[in-house]
């Protein structure tokens, strides 16, 4: 008993340091925010006690509503996008080519560019006004006339800022999945030729899809979220704009702040909440799933 | 053995504790006054200078632009106020970027803690909430102890400073958007260069015949921001000139503003016009795609440069002239008698013509005293700077923002979406602008 207790006493103390930022960097803020929530408050002055206030102001603001419409959309398409070109360039510098570490460094730089660095960059190549970016140049040379997304066309705006997400993020999928492909047993693709398995696009139907689910689930966890949370991208290129288009749930939190952080709060609760509810249906629905090894 | 070990354990469990904790505490536990701004919570600094004994020392954040302007007020206007008042230490502190939650972070510190900011740049629209946290010193009762400082700010300008009928904070400077013409576009297009004198210049009628001309093959006439909360404030020229009510927040339904929002949509909509996300960015006048722009006089450098001829005149008129005032204010917190007597010199100094005019024509911007706008340095650099006459001509036309405390959230997002929706998604405005005041009118009553 007493050397069980000596035990714990180490493995507290090791713990403590990680515990104690979690604690003061994590918990503590969380518990500010939910405090804040139910409370009017902007930066100056004492917080006053506003009860629910804050969440039927959300509730009956239809701006909030469609950041979380936008939100959604933005999701659906930046998260299959990344993690499908990760996968493909996984798979692509998984094989043996020529310059394959050349390939693979090239395709994970742009993880090591800033979002706001990346943000601009597009913004200049993809730019429709007041000064076209080279490739609306492009292809107004050829009759063609690209998107208007930084002024008419939400829909588009959001796909730019997806496109650039894409750019910047597959190369942390392509480095996860990369790891994932490699600890697949050679013995098992051996196997699967015996059984039947000829093509190629048969060995990835049932063999390596399957192997991968795994990493598939955690890069759906770890992508949901760092999409939901995106601020850099729509700050930089768009603005929440045009016309709020958008405007995802981070943006409007932002926009509530300074002025009314009682509800900017109540936001963030609710995106807490939101990123929470997804991230155990993402648990129960992997739950269900063969598990292959 | 074991006892010991137990001990290790609690020793380093201490120890974590005492790291965390001596990393979370405040800058002000670990450093001594004006020893070490490295810690504070705002962002770039200035080098400190030290506190004599029993001198006061009072924090002034701002986001002077950095260069020329900044150099200028460190090297020369600081210690010539330090010269003037030995018993004051003013420590500067470039914020990097004006940032209203910034400030409010700072006065959110502790009265004594020694990077509190006693005194901040920072633009009219933030002194509604700062009344309402009753954060001020009592700007309005100093002024009016200084009758000949008080009557020599431009009145326009002391609008602007002022809140619930009350002087709130001291205008720095002023500036405010003219109309950017290139004047080479202009003589091509056979269009006459306005008056740069306000009640003479060009009418709307004038300014829309203008934009149809001018606009020819690639170039525009004219550029229209969207998406951003520069829209709203270039908006209450348009507004002011067609008579809207400039006493308060616009009337963002009246007649008036409809006529100025339909206005430039009609320009845009008829292809005379691109749009910008940013309009204070001079890329498309400095790259000839349009050939007029509204712009501030902040641009002063990048002006200098272009090679194609240019110049500056106002807004067109249209019932009046206008001009939509904007600059930075000096700000003065609640402190220390001695920090608030330092505080208000230092405020003195900065509304005098050595400041006005030192810091006005290094920076571009106007001033706001009647005496520096009429000194003698000052008129001979605006006889070398011809194009500057229209911003100057403009601030006694100008309306500012107004500085409620909701003001924040009805410029962005409110009227930045009406915007967008009337000017890219071709609402119609008396529909999408009466459904933005119901939505103002919502949040005011909260």
């Amino acid at each position: 008993m007493r050397e069980r207790l000596h035990a714990a006493g180490w493995g507290y103390a090791f713990i403590s340091p990680a515990l104690i930022l979690v604690a003061v960097f994590l918990v503590l803020p969380i518990g500010f925010m939910l405090y804040i929530s139910l409370h009017k408050w902007g930066l100056l002055g004492a917080p006053t006690f506003v009860g629910l206030d804050n969440f039927v102001y959300l509730a009956n603001d239809d701006r909030f509503w469609r950041s979380i419409v936008n939100t959604i959309f933005y999701l659906v398409l930046a998260v299959p996008s990344q993690i499908g070109l990760g996968l493909f360039l996984a798979i692509l510098v998984n094989k043996k080519v020529l310059a394959r570490e050349g390939f693979r460094t090239i395709f994970f730089i742009p993880l090591a560019i800033s979002f706001v660095a990346a943000g601009i960059l597009f913004t200049w190549m993809f730019a429709t006004t007041p000064i076209e970016g080279f490739f609306p140049r492009l292809l107004a040379s050829v009759g063609l006339e690209f998107p208007r997304w930084q002024t008419t066309d939400a829909g588009w705006a959001m796909v730019m800022i997806t496109l650039m997400n894409t750019w910047k993020s597959a190369g942390y999928c392509m480095i996860v999945y990369l790891a994932g492909l490699q600890g697949i047993n050679k013995e098992w693709t051996e196997a699967a030729a015996i059984d039947g398995v000829r093509t190629q696009w048969q060995e990835f139907r049932f063999l390596t899809w399957p192997l991968l689910a795994p990493t598939t689930f955690l890069l759906v966890v770890t992508t949901v979220i760092f999409t939901v949370r995106g601020f850099e991208p729509i700050f930089v290129m768009t603005q929440g704009g045009p016309a709020g288009g958008t405007t995802t749930l981070v943006y409007y939190l932002f926009d509530k702040f300074p002025d009314t952080v009682g509800i900017a709060s109540a936001a963030g609760t609710v995106l807490l909440v939101g990123v929470l509810a997804l991230t155990l249906v993402q648990f129960l629905a992997q739950s269900r799933r063969a598990t292959y090894y | 053995m074991n006892r010991l070990s137990h001990g290790w354990s609690i020793l380093a469990l201490a120890a974590a504790v005492s790291i965390a904790v001596s990393a979370c505490a405040s800058p002000a536990a670990s450093s001594p006054a004006g020893s070490d701004a490295s810690s504070s919570p705002a962002g770039p600094v200035t080098p400190q200078p030290s506190v004599a004994p029993g001198a006061a020392r009072v924090n002034l954040w701002h986001t002077i632009p950095a260069g020329a302007t900044e150099n200028y007020f460190n090297n020369t206007l600081v210690p010539a106020f330090a010269a003037m008042h030995p018993e004051c230490v003013v420590v500067p502190r470039q914020l990097g970027v004006e940032d209203a939650s910034l400030i409010r972070t700072g006065l959110a510190l502790d009265q004594n803690d020694p990077n509190r900011p006693h005194m901040w740049w920072l633009a009219s629209s933030e002194t509604g909430a700062y009344v309402e946290a009753d954060v001020l010193a009592d700007v309005d009762g100093w002024l009016s102890s200084k009758p000949e400082i008080k009557d020599n700010i431009i009145p326009a300008v002391l609008d602007v400073s002022s809140y619930d009928g009350k002087v709130r904070s001291l205008p720095w400077m002023t500036n405010a958007t003219a109309m950017w013409i290139n004047a080479d576009l202009f003589e091509k297009a056979g269009v006459p260069v306005p008056s740069q004198d306000p009640e003479q210049t060009w009418t709307w009628e004038e300014f829309a015949d203008a934009v149809v001309k001018l606009t020819q093959g690639d170039v525009k006439g004219f550029l229209v921001t969207t998406s951003s909360g520069w829209d709203f404030w270039t908006y209450h020229t348009w507004y002011a000139s067609a008579g809207g009510d400039t006493s308060g927040l616009a009337d963002l339904d009246s007649p008036a503003s409809i006529k100025a929002v339909q206005f430039q949509k009609d320009i845009l909509s008829n292809g005379q016009a691109i749009t910008t996300t940013q309009g204070w960015d001079p890329a498309p006048f400095f790259g000839q795609k349009v050939a007029i722009q509204a712009n501030g006089p902040w641009n002063y450098a990048g002006l200098k440069e272009l090679t194609f001829n240019w110049t500056i005149v106002p807004y067109p008129r249209d019932v009046k002239p206008a001009a939509n005032l904007g600059g930075d204010q000096l700000y003065i917190g609640k402190g220390t008698p001695e920090q608030e007597a330092c505080a208000f010199a230092f405020g003195e100094y900065m509304l005098s013509d050595e400041f006005q005019v030192g810091f006005q024509t290094v920076s571009g911007n106007l001033p706001v005293t009647k005496s520096a706008a009429e000194n003698a340095e000052y008129k001979k650099w605006l006889a070398d700077n011809p194009a500057w006459a229209a911003y100057v001509n403009q601030t006694p036309y100008g309306v500012a923002r107004p500085p409620i405390p909701e003001f924040g959230q009805i410029g962005d997002p409110m009227f930045k979406e009406a915007w967008d929706d009337v000017m890219l998604n071709n609402a119609d405005v008396t529909e999408r602008f009466t459904q933005l005041q119901q939505e103002v009118d919502a949040l005011l009553a909260q």
